[in-house]
């Protein structure tokens, strides 16, 4: 590994550590207790799956507006990311509605209903890019996918407002934030933490969808040492200027 | 001290998290090392 992939690295685990200290530091709530530690945790998850498909849509855009392969690999990579930290929102929620509302999970529930929805679309994406061999194909369709299923984002983010069953409301995001200083502070450090952590993933998982893709073009060389570069390594130019 | 269930929930993202970071860090230095091969 380079220096600069080992320092970041080294930066997410001090900032994972610092988001556990701070999230000690913020008191219990009057009313949850203990649990509420587990929202420093559950609400940066959920909004890098907002994040991570929003750059994936960006990306997907991109591509098809000018057939980067680098945007492709974005999108590819934000997805991924995405899709883990849209699990981990799923499960940190189930984990912390158990003692808050006595139950793991609702069916009738907007929010979870809609999330996961959401994560197997996204599971669906994966699996697509997956499905096919050709990366003209694959880019093309990927990006078209990238593109209509951030249409959930604002569905989730809003299903609270517009349907009203057992997930809660906004409670930051409105006119009259009634959250303690300290919890805000909590939350906020693991959100930026949480961040970075995103960051770290996806150029990691970038490097190395760029590392394989160099070593699938030079096994692709030498089991075609007729075809050569053109099997190899597509020319996109072609496709760009058409 | 939070409580266990809270505890559980924290060691199930921060293991989660650095199991991906691992397994993609692993990958990526076993790629890199194939292609200098």
């Amino acid at each position: 590994m380079t220096r600069f992939e080992k320092s970041g690295l080294w930066g997410a685990l001090a900032l994972l550590t610092a988001g556990a200290v701070v999230a000690v530091w913020s008191p219990p709530d009057a009313i949850q207790g203990d649990y509420v530690r587990i929202m420093f945790v559950h609400v940066p998850s959920a909004w890098l799956a907002f994040l991570a498909f929003g750059v994936a849509m960006a990306a997907s855009i991109t591509w098809l507006v000018k057939r980067s392969p680098t945007a492709d690999a974005v999108a590819a990579s934000s997805v991924s990311v995405g899709v883990f930290f849209t699990a981990l929102a799923l499960l940190t929620g189930m984990i912390w509605g158990r003692p808050v509302w006595g139950t793991f999970w609702d069916w009738g529930d907007a929010r979870m209903m809609t999330t996961a929805v959401m994560f197997f679309v996204y599971l669906g994406y994966l699996a697509l890019r997956r499905a096919i061999d050709d990366p003209l194909q694959r880019a093309r369709r990927s990006a078209v996918l990238g593109v209509v299923a951030f249409a959930q984002v604002p569905i989730v983010h809003f299903s609270v407002v517009w349907w009203r069953t057992l997930h809660q409301g906004p409670t930051i995001v409105r006119p009259d934030p009634t959250i303690d200083g300290r919890m805000l502070a909590a939350l906020l450090v693991n959100l930026f933490t949480f961040t970075v952590i995103y960051v770290v993933l996806v150029l990691f998982r970038l490097r190395l969808s760029s590392a394989e893709e160099s070593l699938r073009a030079r096994m692709l060389s030498a089991e075609n040492p007729l075809a050569g570069s053109a099997v190899a390594s597509p020319d996109l130019e072609v496709l760009r200027n058409a | 001290m939070p409580d266990g269930w809270v505890l559980f929930a924290y060691a199930l993202v921060y293991v989660s998290i650095l199991a991906f970071g691992s397994l993609l860090a692993r990958r990526l230095v076993a790629v890199r090392k194939r292609l200098e091969e």
